[in-house]
């Protein structure tokens, strides 16, 4: 409940709203294709952020590698538009799925691992798939990467203009944002939340801990590797280094972290102020200043977790009710 | 048999290399429960201000550990103070911690991105040059040098933890920290000393790697996760599992690398490491309930 007085209230939504009405309608009508590209990338990366979430802010298990998703999505699509020539939008729909199936397994095993021993453990899961995509080359085509043809279609996921990914990022985060919404508001949202903040009085009133926090590494496992999916379809290209990358994971939780973890508003926020400044900083100092750009993005990060470590929309929730 | 025993020796000379640079993480992580990613990028910095001090002042690049050394405790203690401290107050500490840490290392990788460039570079001592001989096998003396020092430091460090006052202030801390307080131990200066010597050997440790590791801005999170895993391996607040840890994990890459390939030594070493948390989180060094105990 009180997520939805937040949702209707709070000046930071009313930010996020505007910012998105506009966004969207430039994003439908607009035709500067650079201003098309800020947003679909903020988009992917919230809807990851969201994803990420939804286990980590919810059901309190900190996952650094959530781009073993990300990239079991990006690389399921590819792989079998590129060999078998089925449409992404099946593909999507299984890499999901595999997603999901590996979701499970991981925390499945790693459910007894309580704090830094669950990051170091998805940590290194996410490294062995990135080692497993290298290596793999009959399937994966290793470090070279997979290069997918450009076939104008919307059965093949692929256009000739940014409009059309920006529709479908926007659908992603709608579809990420409403299923952690449903989530959060209802029975099984407190009991995750619950468990996060008190596991053994959570148990003895007879959740199903374990479960509940199973299902919701599921739930964000597959909506993260369609990420990936809508990723590899606006790259037309992924190699292990873009799939797998560790700061896939790191990027979902720093915008997180920024908005608010815990929040539904949290992800959105973050992924508003914070990509449009990462490619505004990149395409600024990007050119002659290698390395500057991330150097800034790094720093802030440091003074973002020292001086606001419950991020933007927990404050502006604070001094509301204050 | 001969190529068994090389595989063997080349194993553990690596694994000398992980056993070094995992010191410092057995310091912070293993007996304080710091959680710092930027650990591997420290190294890193540290190799590079090798280079550094070797193009400035000439010197052979072991003479410039008397340079990384100083420099490195001053710089943890400025960092503990700056961020590591502030960690410990915020309503999630270790998410404080794994994402200033993270933040850390985003940031000095790309300050030396934009200081040194993208290059390559490997230094090489003038003292310590060559290989040593025996029967088929062929050691090079600087992992040789690195391995023994990974033995010397393991062994001060352990005397430091068990004899010394400070040693037995922090691994007071580290038990138990209410009881620690309660019998008078100021708890942040603690903290602040272990995280400055723990920078100290990162020092040490990065000046001895930058003659046998190629070094470049983004080679350290390749190190943070070898440290990590040696670190849970071997057995948390161990330095003898540390580096027995670190040992044992060079000789598996040794031998699954030549008989399976490169990438499946690697993922190899994984599997390890998630089978070791799983089914042993104390480590296969490490007391038993160790772990449990700190993690009520």
């Amino acid at each position: 409940m009180n997520n939805l007085s937040l949702l209707t209230q709070s000046k930071t939504t009313l930010f996020a709203i505007v910012f998105w009405v506009t966004g969207s309608l430039y994003g439908a009508f607009g035709t500067n294709s650079i201003i098309q590209d800020v947003l679909i990338f903020t988009l992917i990366w919230t809807g990851v952020a969201i994803s990420w979430n939804l286990t980590a802010g919810y059901a309190g298990r900190l996952s650094l590698g959530h781009a073993a998703y990300f990239g079991i999505g990006a690389y399921t699509s590819s792989i079998l538009y590129m060999k078998f020539g089925i449409s992404p939008w099946i593909g999507a729909a299984a890499g999901m799925f595999i997603a999901a199936f590996v979701g499970v397994l991981i925390e499945a095993t790693t459910i007894r691992l309580l704090g830094i021993y669950y990051s170091l453990a998805t940590f290194a899961i996410a490294e062995l798939l990135g080692l497993m995509a290298r290596g793999w080359t009959e399937l994966t085509n290793g470090m070279a990467g997979l290069t997918l043809p450009f076939k104008a279609s919307l059965i093949h996921m692929t256009f000739t203009n940014k409009t059309g990914y920006f529709f479908i990022a926007l659908g992603f985060v709608l579809l990420c944002f409403t299923t952690t919404a449903l989530i959060v508001n209802s029975r099984y949202g407190f009991y995750l939340k619950a468990q996060r903040d008190e596991l053994v009085a959570a148990k003895a009133l007879g959740i199903a801990t374990n479960q509940i926090c199973i299902v919701s590494g599921m739930i964000s496992a597959a909506l993260t590797a369609l990420g990936g999916t809508i990723y590899a379809q606006y790259l037309l290209y992924i190699d292990p280094d873009i799939g797998f990358n560790w700061y896939i994971s790191v990027q979902a939780a720093l915008l997180c972290l920024i908005g608010g973890m815990g929040t539904l508003v949290g992800p959105i926020i973050g992924g508003i102020l914070l990509v449009p400044l990462e490619r505004v900083l990149h395409s600024l100092l990007g050119g002659s200043y290698g390395g500057l750009a991330p150097a800034i993005y790094g720093g802030l990060l440091i003074m973002i977790v020292l001086l606001m470590p419950k991020g933007i929309a927990s404050m502006t929730s604070k001094i509301k009710t204050t | 048999m001969d190529m068994v025993a090389a595989i063997v020796v080349a194993g553990l000379l690596q694994g000398g290399i992980y056993a070094l640079i995992s010191i410092g993480l057995t310091l912070m992580f293993g007996v304080l429960r710091v959680v710092n990613f930027g650990h591997g990028d420290f190294l890193m910095v540290a190799m590079y201000l090798t280079f550094l001090s070797v193009k400035f002042f000439g010197f052979d690049s072991l003479a410039a550990s008397i340079i990384t050394v100083p420099l490195f405790f001053i710089t943890g203690t400025i960092l503990y103070h700056l961020i590591i401290k502030r960690t410990f107050t915020a309503s999630d500490p270790l998410l404080a911690q794994v994402f200033a840490t993270v933040g850390l290392s985003i940031l000095l990788q790309n300050l030396t991105l934009l200081i040194a460039g993208a290059d390559v570079r490997q230094n090489e001592s003038q003292i310590i040059t060559g290989s040593i001989t025996m029967g088929d096998i062929r050691m090079e003396s600087i992992k040789i040098l690195i391995l023994c020092s990974a033995f010397v430091l393991g062994i001060l460090v352990s005397l430091f933890l068990y004899k010394t006052t400070l040693g037995k202030q922090m691994r007071a801390v580290a038990q138990n920290i209410t009881a620690a307080t309660l019998m008078g131990i100021n708890v942040q200066r603690i903290y602040g000393w272990t995280f400055a010597i723990s920078c100290a050997v990162i020092g040490l440790g990065g000046t001895l790697l930058s003659m046998t590791e190629l070094s470049y801005p983004t080679v350290g999170l390749k190190f943070s996760l070898i440290c990590f895993m040696t670190v849970v391996i071997g057995g948390l607040g161990s330095i003898r599992g540390a580096i027995l840890g670190g040992l044992l994990i060079g000789v598996v890459e040794a031998g699954t690398s030549y008989l399976f390939g490169p990438i499946f030594s690697q993922a190899f070493v994984y599997v390890i490491f998630l089978a070791v948390l799983l089914l042993r989180p104390a480590g296969l060094f490490g007391q038993e309930g160790y772990l449990e105990a700190k993690a009520e």
